[in-house]
């Protein structure tokens, strides 16, 4: 699918801009994407730091102080 | 002090938030009503999936009544229309002015009267801003559950010629130059193409992501930067990536104009103009506020005062005119208390951001082409948190607010799903810390690079699924909901 998009003509819209340019994913970060375990372990890791972000935005939900 | 009287205009994540912790915190010292012009709760985040089939509105809506009804909390179906913060007349009691939506006794006025009001009436949907914009006209939209229903229908019926053998075009994105909220467009358009391969048509279709946007990725946060592999990141190249991966083609800076059947013109930001065809073209409106009006003791309108000319609430930020390069992240919002009535607030969409987050820019023909500040869910939850708190404490005696939440203080954590399967499914899973970009503390980018981070994969998937039910448990008021975060 990449490869012929990569050749594809766009619209008559100039604006369009299409996958040439881009960064593409090799085949080893597209296949852990969606590799079982390692999607388990990066679960956790990814839940820590929202975890910390949040806990960081409370604190700044803070009390004034008088 | 006798009850107190808490009026929260609006069941959306602000006010559904803030009226629970009220009624949680108070009890019987305070009578807390939702007023709210539709009767059930809308999980928006999820209409997305709503939108390409495979959701049904009634697994994103829930209604409001019983759930308010268990808790303590008064209901009024009804739409809020103007807010006397002075009363009226002799009467020094304010109140704000409502309409019945409620089937039998629509249009039935009443003045519901407070001590404490807070604004969550989110956004109105302003497809009028572009000719031909929304369902009434020639595009779709996922903003509400019905809308979304509606979108998938028509997705799912040109799936089906697809099948036939016949090629479609559609355009995802924003409906006018001002446009916020790009990261629905975002998960609507990666959704839809992910739907398309599932159901073995993708070959037939071309996908373009139409955005006013200056590069994709910038999401009305003038970007995101990411330390990854050596560099430090921007989330254009990411975004790209992901659209490129797709075959999703994109159009970057752009106005749309107006929309006839079938087609969308639109001016870029050098000014040029054109047109694009489409079969299916989901477009999201701008926001405005939703027009409420507010008038003094004597009967003379003061929404001049109180709102800000987009119609969202002025609250306690620094709105003085300046250049961009002037805004200071400490003129953003801490409280959310207006300066002129101490006893009014605003949560959510409904208070005014006091300057655009990505840098404004025009088309030489003077059209503004540029991304308005997102309010999303998080922060909108956590301001309504921070205001309930404050107006808790103020009836028990503070004499002013009593909590901060500054978005240039907090951060959000945000997970946009790229496609629903619990074994192919993705989503990409992000932090950005704070929101509201502080150079004076964060120089280079404006945020902290330790705390902002984006990664793509299965596992943003489950969180996003965990995430509906969590927040739907939460929302329903069901056991230990309070434990649930923001
Ligand atoms: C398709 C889509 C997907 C999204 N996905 C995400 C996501 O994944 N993550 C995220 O964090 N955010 C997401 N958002 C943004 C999120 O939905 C908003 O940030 C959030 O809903 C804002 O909450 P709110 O309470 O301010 O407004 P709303 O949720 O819009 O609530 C406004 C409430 O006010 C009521 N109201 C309107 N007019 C009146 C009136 N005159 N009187 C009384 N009540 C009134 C409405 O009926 C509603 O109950 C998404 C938005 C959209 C449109």
């Amino acid at each position: 699918m990449v490869e012929e998009r990569l050749h594809y003509t766009p619209s008559s819209v100039p604006q369009v801009r299409t996958a040439f340019f881009a960064t593409l994913p090799t085949g080893p970060t597209r296949w852990r994407r969606t590799s079982l375990v390692w999607q388990m372990v990066r679960f956790a890791i990814i839940n820590l730091k929202m975890i910390r972000v949040i806990s960081l935005s409370h604190h700044a939900g803070r009390k004034i102080r008088s | 002090m006798a009850q107190a009287r808490v009026v929260v205009l609006g069941a959306g994540v602000a006010g559904h938030t803030a009226a629970s912790f009220l009624k949680k915190w108070l009890g019987a010292k305070a009578e807390v009503t939702v007023v709210s012009p539709r009767p059930d709760y809308n999980w928006i985040p999820s209409n997305i999936w709503v939108g390409v089939g495979l959701l049904q509105p009634r697994q994103v809506l829930f209604p409001l009544a019983p759930v308010y009804a268990r808790h303590g909390i008064t209901f009024r179906q009804a739409r809020a229309l103007v807010l006397h913060p002075e009363g009226a007349g002799e009467d020094p009691q304010p109140f704000v002015e409502i309409e019945s939506t409620l089937p039998g006794e629509e249009g039935q006025r009443s003045r519901l009267p407070y001590d404490f009001l807070l604004n969550a009436t989110g956004p109105k949907l302003n497809f009028d801003a572009t000719p031909g914009l929304g369902p009434g006209g020639h595009s779709y939209s996922v903003c509400t559950a019905p809308h979304a229903k509606v979108a998938a229908d028509a997705f799912l019926e040109l799936v089906e010629r697809m099948r036939r053998g016949e090629r479609k075009r559609f355009v995802v994105g924003t409906g006018h130059g001002t446009c916020t909220c790009q990261g629905a467009a975002f998960e609507y358009v990666v959704n839809l193409e992910f739907e398309l391969r599932a159901r073995g048509v993708r070959d037939k279709a071309e996908i373009v992501y139409l955005t006013n946007e200056y590069e994709v990725g910038d999401f009305g946060m003038d970007a995101v930067h990411i330390r990854r592999g050596g560099y430090v990141t921007p989330s254009k190249v990411f975004t790209e990536s992901l659209f490129a991966e797709r075959g999703v083609d994109w159009v970057t800076r752009a106005h749309v104009q107006g929309l006839e059947p079938g087609r969308a013109t639109f001016e870029t930001l050098d000014g040029a103009e054109h047109d694009i065809a489409f079969d299916m073209a989901m477009l999201l409106p701008p926001f405005k506020g939703v027009g409420l009006q507010a008038m003094d003791r004597l009967g003379a309108d003061i929404t001049a005062r109180l709102f800000a000319p987009s119609g969202f609430m002025k609250v306690d930020g620094d709105y003085t005119p300046k250049a961009y390069e002037a805004f200071r992240s400490a003129d953003w919002p801490r409280t959310y208390q207006n300066p002129d009535y101490p006893n009014l607030f605003a949560a959510g969409i409904a208070f005014a951001p006091p300057h655009p987050i990505s840098r404004p820019r025009q088309s030489p023909k003077g059209t503004p082409i540029t991304p308005a500040p997102p309010r999303t869910g998080m922060p909108s939850a956590m301001i309504a948190k921070a205001v309930a708190h404050s107006i808790t404490d103020m009836i028990q005696g503070s004499p002013g607010p009593t909590r901060t939440a500054s978005m240039a203080e907090m951060g959000a954590a945000c997970v946009a799903s790229a496609g629903n399967n619990p074994f192919t499914g993705t989503a990409a899973s992000m932090t950005v810390y704070p929101i509201v970009p502080d150079y004076e503390r964060y120089p280079d980018y404006g945020r902290d690079l330790r705390h902002t981070f984006g990664e793509i994969g299965l596992a943003g998937h489950w969180i996003k699924i965990l995430l509906h039910h969590m927040f739907l448990h939460k929302a329903r008021l069901r056991p230990f909901w309070s434990l649930i975060p923001e």
